[in-house]
Order: structure tokens, then sequence, then C-alpha cells
């Protein structure tokens, strides 16, 4: 089993650490990309993904190497401070370059109009960085991975952690999060 | 301040310039110049790729009284380069924001307009962080059946939206929030029943255009080929 964690934040932060000694104990490869060390282009809606070269985002940049390991794992790990109650720069251009990870198509389920995924059934964990506590932003931020886990048909989970928070609280909301699906 | 706002800066979020986004603050432009405002429309994608210098919205800012957001909803939230461009005036001209009005209209390609609320609220958060007043936001679902097309080119569709608007753009200029009806307005209304066949009608328009630049493999796992 893979995981690819994308981390948007800017300093070290423990949450690598605590995921590191989590995974490899399950004996899950990790993919880990610091997103701000990469080149990332946004998209530009261009469509060449859906119809042109499906599957396929055709600029030339480091999200080869990650929508790649997406696409292999079955965890995604989003790591982001939360900014207006959503994610990070770094990671939203990650998010919307990911639209090949879909297929072109509409299917309906549960009353969504929703996109058949290309590789399989994905876990998402979400997890959220705060400086100041905002019960808004943090309630908006779980609507949106909620919202992502829902679009990629993935099972999913949110955690917000108070960047003062300590490892060992850390710890325990990651355990609690990845529970049983891992 | 004046208490009717009177130079609206409508920022369009897409990176398309000739897009559905684009083509409602066209008319929300419009709109405002008929009610006596000034409005001008600016394209965030040009900040990010450094065409228009970023250094110059401190003026901008400090002159206008509202500003509008334009912008269609990428993977249930804002397009990044908005969310860059949101970061980057709080970091760099929140006195200039403090007390303007906001107002954000958002577009997605699917019929449920409760998917912009994400989207929506983020553009609220950010009013909120600059102290800036929120006179609310708008969702339209199925901006991708519009694809850009001005509002004259679309019959009863585009007067229905062009007179929802005029009422959003009164209550805009009084400083007021968007009374709710607007929303109902514009909101697409079709049964769930009827999902079904308008994904039928979208993957063969997704076919028809593959086959038409003689692309026959739209489905496999390109990625691990």
């Amino acid at each position: 089993m893979k995981a690819a964690i994308l981390d948007a934040t800017e300093n070290e932060n423990p949450i690598k650490t605590v995921l590191d000694k989590k995974l490899s104990a399950k004996g899950i490869e990790i993919s880990y990309f610091k997103l701000n060390n990469l080149n990332l282009l946004p998209c530009r809606s261009c469509g060449s993904c859906g119809n042109r070269t499906p599957g396929k985002c055709v600029q030339k940049d480091d999200m080869s190497l990650v929508i790649k390991s997406m696409a292999e794992s079955y965890l995604l790990v989003y790591i982001s401070t939360i900014i207006f109650g959503g994610y990070a720069f770094q990671l939203k251009k990650v998010i919307d370059r990911s639209m090949p990870l879909g297929e072109p198509f509409y299917f309906v389920r549960d009353g969504h109009l929703l996109h058949p995924m290309r590789y399989g059934r994905k876990l998402l964990l979400g997890i959220g960085l705060f400086k100041d506590s905002n019960p808004e932003e943090e309630d908006n931020f779980r609507v949106l991975v909620a919202r992502n886990g829902m679009n990629m048909q993935a099972s999913h989970q949110t955690i917000v952690i108070h960047l003062a928070d300590n490892g060992m609280l850390i710890e325990n909301e990651i355990s609690k999060a990845l529970g049983s699906e891992i | 301040m004046s208490s009717k706002p009177q130079k609206i800066i409508l920022f369009v979020g897409s990176p398309r310039k000739k897009g559905t986004s684009f083509s409602f603050a066209r008319t929300f432009k419009k709109l405002f110049e008929y009610r006596g405002a000034t409005s001008d429309i600016e394209f965030i994608i040009d900040y990010y790729d450094g065409k228009a210098a970023f250094s110059g919205l401190k003026t901008v800012l400090a002159d206008i009284d509202a500003i509008g957001l334009f912008m269609p909803m990428y993977v249930d939230s804002l397009p990044a380069p908005v969310v860059w461009f949101l970061k980057k005036v709080t970091l760099d001209f929140q006195s200039e924001l403090r007390g303007k009005s906001l107002f954000a209209v958002s577009q997605c390609g699917f019929p449920d307009v409760t998917l912009l609320q994400p989207s929506l609220e983020s553009c609220r958060l950010f009013a909120q962080a600059n102290t800036m007043k929120w006179l609310g936001g708008l969702g339209y679902g199925g901006g991708a059946i519009i694809d850009g097309a001005l509002m004259e080119d679309l019959g009863k569709k585009g007067e229905n939206l062009t007179a929802s608007f005029r009422m959003a753009v009164e209550d805009i200029t009084e400083r007021k929030s968007i009374r709710p009806e607007v929303q109902k307005r514009i909101t697409v209304r079709i049964p769930k029943i009827a999902y079904w066949p308008l994904a039928a009608f979208l993957n063969h328009r997704t076919r028809q255009a593959a086959k038409k630049v003689g692309v026959t493999k739209i489905k496999g796992k390109v990625l691990l080929e």
C-alpha cells in the first residue's frame, strides 16, 4: 500500500514525523512532497486533460511526479494551513491539477453528479493547521475535505490542529483518523 | 466614505478571459454603469502572471467603494490563483480594504448550486478577515452550459439572469446585502431524476469533443502506463 503526503506548510512541523512513524509501522510506502519546494503551475482550464490528452495535463512542471504518486497511492494526505476556510495556495494548485485522476464523464450516485475515478478507491486525510482559532474557518475546511472526498468517491477524515499542539496530541488525532482504514 | 458605492472593481478569478465568469462580470459592469457608478474589470491571472503590477492595487483599492469577485469553482472551492490573490491583498493592502463592500459570484458546471457554498464562504471569511462589509454571494449552477456566452445571446435565460443581476446591483450600490430573491431567481432547478439523462448528454458531448480532435481512448490508467 502507498501513501502520497502533500505538505503545503512552509516550515518544519511534527506532522511529517508522526505520519512517517505511523505509516511505516504498517509497511506503507510513503511519497512525501514539500510543495513549496516544487515548481507547480496553476490550472489554466484548457480542457486538454478531458478530451485532447485524456488523463494527462499538458503543462510541464513537477506536478507530473505528484500526480503519478497520487494515482499509485491509496492514502492521500493533504497538510495545509487553513486559509479563509480552505487550502493554502500551493496545495490548491495540486488539487486543481488533479482533475486527470478522474474521467471526463459523469455518473449519478446518491443524488450527485460525479466523475468516475481512474485509479480506484482512495482514503483522503485532510489536516488543517491553525495559528489563531476560527470555528467558522474550521467548519468550512471540514466541509471542503468532505466534498473533495465525496467527489473522489473516497473515504475521508479531517483533523484540525493548532500550531501550538504537542506531538502526542497530534499523534493521537492522526491515529484516530486513520483508524481501521489503514 | 459615501453611503452609496460609486466605484466598483470587479475581479475575474478564471484564467479564461472569455468564460462564464467574465460574462457575468461584464453584465454587472454594464448594470453598475447604468446606475451611474464607474466599474472596471480586472483579471486575477494577470496579477498572478506579473502582467499587471500588484503594487498598483494599493491606489486602486484605496479609491474604490466595493469589490466584486467572479470565479468558477475548481474542485469544490476557489481556483488556486484566487487563493493566492486574496492572501496577498490581505498581507499587503489590509488597510485599503477595511470598510469596503465585498460581494462574490461563483459558478460551476454542476446543477447543484449548494456545491458553491465552500467557495462563497471563503469569500465571506476573506471579508471578515479584512473588516469589509460582506454583501453576499451568488451561486450559479450550469455555468458550463453558458460557456462564456454573453447575456444578450442567451435569449430568455440571459434576460432572466440580467434582470436578477440588476436586483443585486441595486442592493450593492445601496451597500445592502444582496436580497435572497436573487439567488432564488438564478438557481437552475433540475430534479435529481433528470441527472441521469443530463449525465448522458454531457458524456455524449465529451465523446463528440474527443472525436473532433481524433482522440478515441478517453478512459484508462494513463499515469500508470
